[in-house]
């Protein structure tokens, strides 16, 4: 057995380290670990992590791994809270996972790990049968039943992925498993054919049994001492599996030892069913003798079919052809030569009858550029029901499109690709054809095909927080939010991407109140929103005063629902829409109140009370139906003073008359005093 | 039909006033002449501005003739029935106050006649201003609680 250079774990910790606050250099996760960013243990790390040095403050003698995730795939987050704390022999200890502050400012998802005694494992030399049962069987069965039990599974199981339980030791222990999404790393040689088949991000978990034949195609690689099918390139060696069965195509029976065959056959059975599953491999460990797999079929002697370069002689293996050449399988399934192989020559009895259907079905909805595609992923589900999905040269289990989609989403092509597998309902209809899924239970039947339908609405749909973006959420439920708008945080929860916005807001990184579809998709998803809120929020300058209060409303209860916080950013935000509100207000005091009153919620942080000021049931009615009145009364008190401006002349002039027509009776009262004048006067003389 | 019927009955009525007021200063004309021609005399050329105004307006609109007629009228009686009352031995015709107290009514009918439309006009224009104060006071009201807008068409 050998091993890489052991990683340069100290176990002298600094000393001081475990009270001391983190060093700049530093980054902590929670209370107790400090990740060394500086510190890289190129031994674990992989293709989407990268290892450092970690420590826990407790016990700053221990060494710990910290696995940083780069963020382009999808860590799993499910299997790493089951798993957390858990210790067997033959598993690396998942200590904590967490974000951790990056040097870059950015956040990562880090995972703690139990350092490893001894070094990374790796098949320089061929191991002897009981050599593999002692430091390979024995403790994976242990640590197998440890993470079985809590419902996950491994799906990580490699050589390059055993690492020495002990300096100087020969046992082995499972390497780490969730930071990249199940069985993306593995080559595949150690996956099941059917997510052999599929991209390395769309393997899914599946089951138990995928660990059980990733521990057996181990063994034969330590038997080995070399890559198992490593003589041969990837599709000769998947068409070999598919013909041959996966144990024959990298090691003839006759060449492995006696007293491991009969377990590397169960274990490598290309039949799930038939595969050894944990208590068949315990029940051999403990000299019994578990239920044998059927040998594979021997390979009847019959025409290959070339395609791809390769010659292929069933209808699995022209399917995986296919689907590797979808280009070049147009040309052929539109000619005469592959249909009259796979109706004279192929194996499989009912191939031909569904490759004819497969071939005259339509997809009503479909455009024509999709046409030919559609055709060959239909032919091979046709000669492979089993299979995962295969349309434009991606392939993707029906069960894994969550990982999936987010790792197509980097690239136009497959992200195309990804959109139209939902938008065609392709796994509803793989699935479908699939003997293995056909269970009575139609209730899980007919909700995994509603589910599947609404993925298909939602990539179809032209709604900001539907599309893509939204299916990407829905489909992977601790992805975090990836909009640039969380500032590089690791924004996991609707209350992690509210602080995250409200802190965007308050340094003011985002001044007007805005959302890009990532936020939206994201809120949407984790949270019963209202589209149009969301609508108002991608767009607020276009929202009327029902969609503005419906933006604010849905921040309101955010608010409430994670604990009522003040959220000054947020609350900015909010207080801008509000004041859009109140702006439709024809009344300038209630303006005026309404403004004061937002502007003191805002300080307070208060979404809610920005929201009461301005969503006051009846008061757009009532002010609309006074400013109809004021409106009118400003028009009669116009009329009014042109009419008094206008008729000037015409009014004097009655005026002159009327002064004149009352000079009778004026003169009448003159006449009494006239009279009684000259009655005192004249007397007096 | 019926303003016919009204437009007759006014000019009945108006005609029946004239013949009440002419027989009522022939009445008094005749007992004042025979207590004294002088006095007569006096109360005629007292009214002589009156008719003079009468004669000049038209008919209908004699408001100079009833406010000069009005004012001589009720200067004349306390005068004349003074002197009839003392004995008739005042010579009225050749009194200056008595003239001066006639030419004082007279001018104040006229004045009443002259004046009261310009005063009319001048009360009525100034309840206009305040009326229009009024109402664009309270028009910019309406302005500083509802915004431009208030004005409708008129604010574009």
């Amino acid at each position: 057995m050998s091993t890489e250079a052991p990683p340069a774990l100290s176990k002298s910790a600094p000393a001081a380290a475990g009270s001391a606050p983190v060093a700049g250099a530093e980054t902590a996760l929670g209370q107790h670990y400090v990740v060394q960013p500086k510190d890289v243990l190129s031994a674990f790390s992989g293709k989407a992590v990268t290892a450092y040095r970690a420590f826990d403050r407790r016990m700053p003698t221990d060494s710990f791994i910290a696995l940083v995730c780069s963020g382009e795939v999808i860590p799993r987050l499910e299997a790493m809270a089951a798993l957390r704390g858990f210790s067997r022999a033959g598993m690396l200890t998942l200590k904590d996972f967490g974000p951790i502050d990056w040097p870059d400012g950015k956040q990562r998802l880090a995972i703690i790990y139990s350092a490893p005694g001894g070094g990374r494992f790796s098949i320089s030399t061929q191991h002897r049968p009981w050599q593999i049962v002692d430091a390979l069987f024995k403790p994976a069965v242990s640590a197998l039943a440890e993470i079985h039990s809590h419902g996950a599974v491994h799906r990580a199981i490699r050589p390059d992925n055993l690492f020495l339980r002990d300096a100087g030791g020969s046992t082995l222990t499972l390497g780490p498993c969730v930071a990249t999404p199940p069985g993306y790393e593995q080559p595949d040689v150690y996956e099941p054919l059917d997510t052999a088949m599929a991209d390395p991000a769309g393997r899914g978990a599946n089951g138990p049994k995928h660990d059980m034949f990733a521990l057996g195609m181990t063994a034969v690689a330590m038997l080995l001492g070399r890559q198992p099918g490593s003589e041969y390139d990837r599709d000769e060696l998947m068409i070999r599996r598919i013909e041959m069965g996966s144990l024959a195509a990298v090691a003839p029976p006759h060449t492995l030892p006696r007293e491991l065959v009969d377990a590397l056959q169960g274990l490598t059975s290309d039949d799930e069913s038939e595969r050894w599953s944990l208590a068949d491999l315990q029940k051999w460990l403990n000299a019994g003798r578990p239920d044998q797999p059927r040998l594979p079929d021997p390979l009847r002697m019959i025409p290959a079919y070339p395609i791809g370069g390769k010659q292929v002689r069933t209808a699995r293996s022209l399917a995986y052809m296919l689907g590797r050449n979808w280009q070049e399988a147009v040309r052929q399934l539109g000619g005469d030569a592959l249909h009259r192989w796979v109706r004279d020559h192929a194996p499989e009895r009912m191939t031909p009858a569904l490759l004819d259907r497969a071939m005259v079905d339509r997809e009503p909805d479909a455009e024509a550029a999709d046409s030919d595609a559609l055709t060959v992923t239909r032919a091979i589900t046709a000669l492979d029901p089993e299979g995962p999905i295969r349309f434009r040269g991606v392939a993707v289990d029906p069960h894994a499109l969550g990982p999936f989609l987010f790792d197509a989403a980097a690239t136009p092509e497959r992200r195309a690709a990804a959109s139209a597998i939902l938008r065609y309902t392709l796994p509803q209809k793989v699935l479908e054809r699939r003997v293995s899924a056909r269970r009575p239970d139609r209730r899980r039947a007919t909700r995994q095909a509603i589910n599947y339908e609404r993925l298909r609405r939602w990539v179809l749909s032209q709604q900001p927080w539907e599309g893509y973006e939204r299916c990407l959420y829905d489909l992977n439920i601790n992805l975090p939010c990836l909009s640039p708008m969380a500032g590089g945080r690791w924004v996991a929860s609707v209350a992690e991407l509210i602080r995250a916005l409200d802190d965007a807001a308050a340094s003011g990184r985002i001044a007007e109140p805005s959302i890009d579809s990532h936020v939206a998709a994201f809120i949407a998803a984790r949270f019963d929103a209202s589209g149009d809120a969301l609508l108002t929020l991608m767009k607020p300058k276009d929202a009327d005063d029902d969609a503005t209060l419906g933006a604010i409303r849905l921040f309101a209860e955010l608010q409430q629902s994670y604990g009522g916080a003040p959220l000054p950013g947020i609350a900015l935000w909010c207080a801008k829409l509000a004041r859009r509100v109140v702006e439709g207000f024809h009344h300038r005091p209630t303006r005026q109140l309404l403004a004061e009153t937002i502007d003191r919620a805002q300080q307070a942080g208060g979404i809610a009370a920005i929201l009461k000021a301005v969503d006051a049931p009846g008061v757009k009615v009532r002010d609309a139906r006074a400013f109809g009145l004021a409106k009118s009364g400003w028009m009669r008190l116009q009329l009014e003073a042109t009419m008094i401006e206008r008729n000037k002349e015409m009014r004097r002039e009655r005026a002159w008359r009327r002064g004149r027509d009352n000079a009778a009776f004026a003169s009448g009262a003159g006449s009494l005093l006239a009279m009684f004048i000259t009655l005192f006067l004249d007397s007096a003389k | 039909m019926n303003v016919r019927i009204r437009a007759h009955h006014y000019h009945q009525v108006r005609a029946s006033g004239r013949l009440i007021a002419a027989g009522v200063a022939i009445v008094l004309f005749g007992l004042i002449g025979t207590r004294s021609v002088e006095y007569l005399a006096f109360v005629a050329i007292a009214l002589g501005p009156t008719c003079a105004a009468a004669l000049l307006e038209r008919p209908g609109q004699r408001a100079a003739t009833i406010s000069m007629g009005s004012m001589t009228v009720a200067t004349l009686l306390p005068l004349v029935m003074g002197a009839i009352a003392g004995g008739a031995r005042r010579n009225l015709l050749t009194s200056l106050p008595a003239w001066t107290f006639v030419g004082g009514a007279v001018l104040g009918g006229l004045a009443i006649y002259l004046l009261l439309p310009a005063v009319t006009v001048w009360i009525d224009d100034m309840k206009s201003s305040k009326r229009l104060r009024e109402v664009r006071d309270r028009q910019a009201l309406l302005e500083r609680d509802w915004g431009p807008e208030v004005r409708g068409e008129q604010a574009k």
